[in-house]
């Protein structure tokens, strides 16, 4: 999936060192919100266009789940993503004991049984719970997969905008958008600081002895005590971020120097809706 | 006045200056209209916080107790501010939450929101539980009426879902059932679960209605002393300018129909500034005067009242005493007044670099950000997000930002406080060539004596006065170095890092015993008291020679095996004598942050391991202490007290001596509320929580950043104590050589790896000083403030 030349990091598959093979089980930093810094048409697209896009397969999936669209929609969001040359190192590694959970909750849905019924080493086993579980499984992750589309080929910085342009029409009850979406960009913007925040206070944390009994209310009262300095800490950085907007002269063109969609997005708009209402027309 | 008129460029008569009424003491009134750049900040920040809750709440399972503390933040929003400040603050966090993790978490964020929203209220507007009660008895039917509309839109789905979970069930039910005795209580939860199933449209709702009324009343009721301590932190925009100064609102971007702004030159008449809540006064009866063209430089200590003087300058109404201005300040708008702070982090805005240079800026005003960019050294840069910049290239976008504005004024406070010594070179000389190059009057405000050089006109602060006349101009031509003048001789008299890096033994092991006292120490001769400190800071307890920590050829990758992976550490190699003072420099994004976490245990290094007495640490995290920079995330308590007594399990007598190790009198700082602590004695109190657990090593990440002389004289005069006469092994890790008087042995960090060893052997550099001449630290070493003590001619009187 990522052969694409020039997708980073190049071959980091092959240049593993062997010694690093004994580390697999280390947990794994997850990564969120980050782009894919490739070039490809996904990635030019207008952040508009694609959070629309996302719309629209929710709703297909949403309104018509079977495992025609399901299947439909897998096709054209795997070919999205070779499009978009993002690597398979983006997928986020799961935890052990999700796939155990997701066995197990499908252990529960076979031993339901229903239509249909095979015959498999003289036991009659009944699919049809199994295979409603496989759908709403292959549904759900189609859903998160589209919207992690959009984290993989939008610059956050265009978010904010794009929010603001498609919110436009509900100026029209005299809502301020134009104020949602500059929340929303500066809200993106503070995410990483307030990140590393949140990690100096869970390590400084752990720097200290642990209590030698911890009962539930000592948990939330340490929780609290934990939020408060993040909380003291958030509110002081909002007060110089504030003063940063004053020194800016306030929000002004925040949101003024967008390229707003283009015939490309019209395209893929028109594409996007092929599919989905192709996907729902078919045949079952 | 007269002095005004002459100016050229000033636009008319005296008639035409502006002398703004002294600000009336009532507090303003409740803000209307659009959001106040503080409320949207809070709005969005809080928002960012309550994002993270969820979302580390749903991602790890042991951890979703978290999701219950996410209305907190939001309740502080309504707490704080407007309404319609919550609704700003519900609808970027329920937003940003589905951009990073879709469908899923962003319902619950929008719950947090309501919950956390009407709390807050309630205690902003003093209500007593009754009204709680009935709030929340409109919110939640209100959100469960929603919820089933939801459900309903998306039909084919939910009856799909619920059939899965009543499959799921009877699977589970029927695995049950082969259990004989339990096969009677199966049954009737089975028909019980059918039941719910059937009745979702009054069971989602109804679960919604009872979590809202619970969650409501119990964030009103515990959150109640958290709300009232952050509320009494003074936190205002200190840039505001007063309702009379500009009737610009935000957002209006209306800035058009103005007076076109006009800010030099200033005069100020017996300034006086008093923070609200303040009983001293943070300025009191400064006159001075900033003529067009010029670059004015303010020097001052911390606590000199120089902020706020930045601040009267970029708009500021003061509190008594009159600011007479050509015209309108202008505060960011085209033409007007650029300021800018010293904390590169808080004054960006923009997500990528191009984005922040137009923040704020009229979508008709034309910004060459190539050539903005390259004027400031991050040519190329544009398309970079400022979150992965490093502190000295976001100070320098800042100062991008700034010029993009093309003001007349450039208002510049601290700039270069976070800035390393080789970003803080270039953003000064750039400063000095502004007036000349691009006819922008600059206020430099700076504690840096050797920032000085060059400047037009020289006005020196100290608690909230100009202590002086203003001293006759340098005179210096403004391409002057700054250790040519005569005003920066003395700060080249740096005890510790000048001897260091003069010093062949630089980037080598020290054999114990043998350089800790007999190392040439270039004292200044003279009275100051920088060569008494010199002497205390330097140890002459020989080391031993037992190895306590050895990093053993780590390397460390974040976001390993992903494309966002990022090398920190490359095959590192260092080991650490018991007793030994250890100074780890680098610039900025050389891992050596990394590499403390990686030494405390904190962060297992993806290759390699990092031992402390053969052990590797990371299976005895609070072994090696680490103090943070940001030491206000390390004091976790609401005071002093309580902070100790939970870092280190101690009671007050321990916690109190701890407090004195660090030259702090913890009889009065032991009830003092956290945030009212200075910076200096914030940090201390942090090490004094760490030290009251008895580390066997004590490691600082950048102690000195961001502390005034004197509170660096007693962090330094503390950890040479600790080290000689307790034995403690202290690893300082820096950007620059400033606490390296308090160590004996230097290692330099570069991409991740040791420098020295590095350039060893490589014949590109010179004989007798190969170290020193590869390295840009180290040259600029001398050219630091003096070491604490450190005498500035006419300062001590």
């Amino acid at each position: 999936m990522s052969s694409a030349p020039g997708a980073p990091p190049p071959g980091t598959r092959e240049r593993l060192p062997r010694r690093r093979r004994r580390d697999r089980r280390r947990r794994r930093e997850i990564v969120l919100l980050r782009r894919v810094e490739v070039d490809s048409p996904v990635h030019r697209l207008w952040a508009g266009t694609k959070l629309l896009a996302v719309v629209a397969v929710s709703v297909t999936v949403s309104e018509d789940p079977t495992w025609v669209v399901a299947g439909v929609l897998a096709v054209a969001l795997f070919g999205v993503a070779r499009l978009a040359r993002i690597p398979s190192g983006a997928l986020p590694r799961l935890p052990g004991w999700v796939w155990i959970g997701l066995v197990v909750l499908a252990g529960f849905s076979l031993a339901s049984g229903g239509k249909p019924y095979v015959e498999l080493a003289g036991a009659r086993l009944g699919l049809g719970g199994l295979d409603l579980y496989a759908l709403i499984l292959v549904v759900s992750v189609e859903l998160l997969a589209a919207g992690a589309l959009v984290g993989w080929t939008t610059a956050l910085g265009d978010v904010g905008p794009a929010v603001a342009t498609l919110g436009r029409p509900l100026r029209v009850l005299r809502l301020p958008v134009e104020e949602w979406a500059v929340a929303v960009a500066l809200c993106v913007r503070s995410l990483p600081l307030l990140v590393g925040e949140v990690r100096v206070l869970v390590a400084a944390r752990r720097l200290r002895p642990r209590a030698p009994h911890r009962s539930l209310s000592k948990l939330a009262e340490d929780g609290l005590e934990v939020l408060a300095t993040a909380l003291s800490v958030a509110v002081r950085r909002a007060a110089e971020m504030g003063e940063a907007i004053t020194a800016r002269g306030g929000v002004g063109g925040v949101t003024s120097r967008t390229d707003g969609p283009r015939r490309r997005d019209a395209v893929a708009l028109v594409i996007v809706v092929i599919v989905c209402a192709g996907a729902w027309l078919l045949p079952v | 006045m007269v002095e005004l008129t002459a100016e050229p460029g000033s636009p008319g008569p005296v008639a035409g200056l502006h002398g703004p009424a002294p600000a009336p003491a009532a507090p303003r009134p409740a803000p209307s209209g659009p959001l106040q750049p503080v409320e949207l900040a809070t709005a969005s920040v809080l928002a960012g916080v309550t994002v993270i809750l969820v979302l580390i709440g749903w991602l790890v399972p042991h951890a979703s107790g978290l999701i219950g503390f996410a209305v907190v933040p939001m309740a502080v929003v309504a707490h704080r501010h407007r309404p319609r400040a919550v609704v700003a603050s519900a609808v970027a966090a329920v937003t940003v939450a589905f951009l990073v993790a879709g469908t899923g978490p962003a319902p619950t964020v929008g719950l947090c929101a309501v919950v956390g929203g009407i709390a807050g209220q309630a205690r902003r507007r003093g209500w007593r539980w009754p009204a709680v009660i009935a709030s929340a008895l409109v919110a939640g039917p209100a959100l469960g009426a929603l919820a089933d509309l939801a459900l309903l839109a998306l039909g084919p789905l939910r009856r799909l879902t619920i059939s899965n979970l009543r499959d799921t069930w009877d699977g589970y039910a029927r695995l049950l059932e082969t259990v004989r005795p339990l096969r009677v209580y199966v049954r009737p939860i089975t028909e019980g679960v059918h039941e719910g199933l059937r009745l979702w449209w009054a069971l989602v709702p109804g679960t919604i209605v009872l979590v809202v009324l619970v969650a409501t009343w119990a964030t009103w009721y515990y959150t109640r002393g958290l709300l009232l301590r952050l509320d009494r932190m003074p936190v205002e925009d200190r840039l505001a300018p007063s309702p009379t100064e500009e009737g610009r609102s935000l957002g209006s971007g209306d800035g058009e129909s103005l007076e076109p702004p006009q800010p030099v030159p200033t005069l100020l008449e017996d300034v006086v500034v008093r923070y609200p809540g303040s009983s001293v006064d943070a300025l009191g009866g400064v006159s001075l005067e900033v003529p067009a063209g010029e670059r004015t430089v303010v020097l001052g200590p911390n606590g000199s009242g120089k902020s706020t003087l930045a601040r009267v300058l970029a708009g500021r109404s003061p509190s008594s005493g009159r600011v007479l201005r050509a015209g309108p300040v202008g505060l960011g708008r085209p033409g007007g007044t650029a300021f800018v702070s010293q904390h590169p982090e808080a004054q960006v805005l923009g997500v990528r670099v191009a984005d922040d240079l137009v923040w704020g800026l009229p979508a008709r005003w034309e910004v060459d950000t190539d050539v903005l960019l390259s004027t400031v050294g991050l040519a190329g840069l544009g398309a970079r997000e400022t979150s992965t910049l490093s502190g000295g290239q976001l100070q320098r976008l800042a100062l991008a930002a700034a010029l993009a504005r093309r003001p007349v004024l450039l208002v510049a406070d601290e700039i270069t406080a976070m800035v390393d010594s080789s970003g803080r070179d270039e953003i000064v000389s750039l400063l000095r060539r502004l007036p000349a190059e691009q006819g922008v009057s600059v206020v430099q405000i700076t504690h840096r004596l050797e920032e000085v050089a060059g400047a037009d006109r020289l006005y020196r602060l100290g608690s909230g006065r100009l202590v002086a006349a203003p001293l006759p101009s340098t005179a210096q031509p403004s391409t002057a170095q700054p250790g040519t003048t005569q005003l920066s001789t003395p700060s080249c008299g740096l005890v510790g890092p000048g001897s260091l890096a003069g010093s062949p033994q630089f980037g080598s092991h020290v054999p114990p015993g043998a350089e800790g006292s007999d190392r040439p120490v270039s004292v200044p001769a003279g009275p100051g008291s920088a060569a008494h400190h010199g002497d205390a800071f330097r140890c002459r307890r020989p080391s031993a020679v037992e190895e306590i920590l050895v990093v053993d050829r780590v390397s460390h990758t974040y976001a390993d095996r992903t494309p966002w992976a990022e090398t920190a550490l490359r095959d590192l190699s260092l080991s650490v004598r018991s007793g030994e003072g250890l100074l780890v420099v680098g610039d900025n994004g050389s891992g050596k942050s990394t590499l403390a976490w990686v030494m405390a245990g904190l962060l297992r290094p993806t290759e390699g391991e990092c031992r402390l007495r053969g052990t590797p640490v990371h299976r005895q995290v609070g072994s090696v202490a680490l103090a943070f920079q940001h030491a206000r995330l390390q004091v976790q308590g609401s005071t002093v007290g309580g902070d100790l007594r939970a870092a280190a399990g101690v009671d007050r007598a321990a916690g109190e001596e701890a407090l004195a190790l660090l030259g702090l009198d913890g009889a009065l700082l032991w009830d003092r509320p956290v945030d009212a602590l200075s910076g200096g004695q914030l940090r201390r109190v942090a090490l004094a929580g760490l030290l009251a657990s008895a580390p066997e090593v004590l490691l600082l990440d950048e102690p000195l950043a961001g502390l005034d002389e004197e509170s660096r004289e007693a962090l330094l005069a503390a950890l040479a104590d600790l080290r000689c006469r307790r034995g403690l092994t202290v690893i300082v890790i820096s950007h620059d050589m400033e606490a390296g008087a308090v160590c004996d042995r230097v290692v330099r960090l570069d991409g991740g790896r040791l420098a020295d060893e590095d350039h060893r052997g490589d014949g590109a550099n010179g004989p007798g000083r190969p170290e020193a001449s590869s390295s840009p630290t180290i040259l600029a070493a001398p050219r630091l403030p003096a070491p604490p003590g450190g005498g500035l001619p006419g300062a001590a009187g």
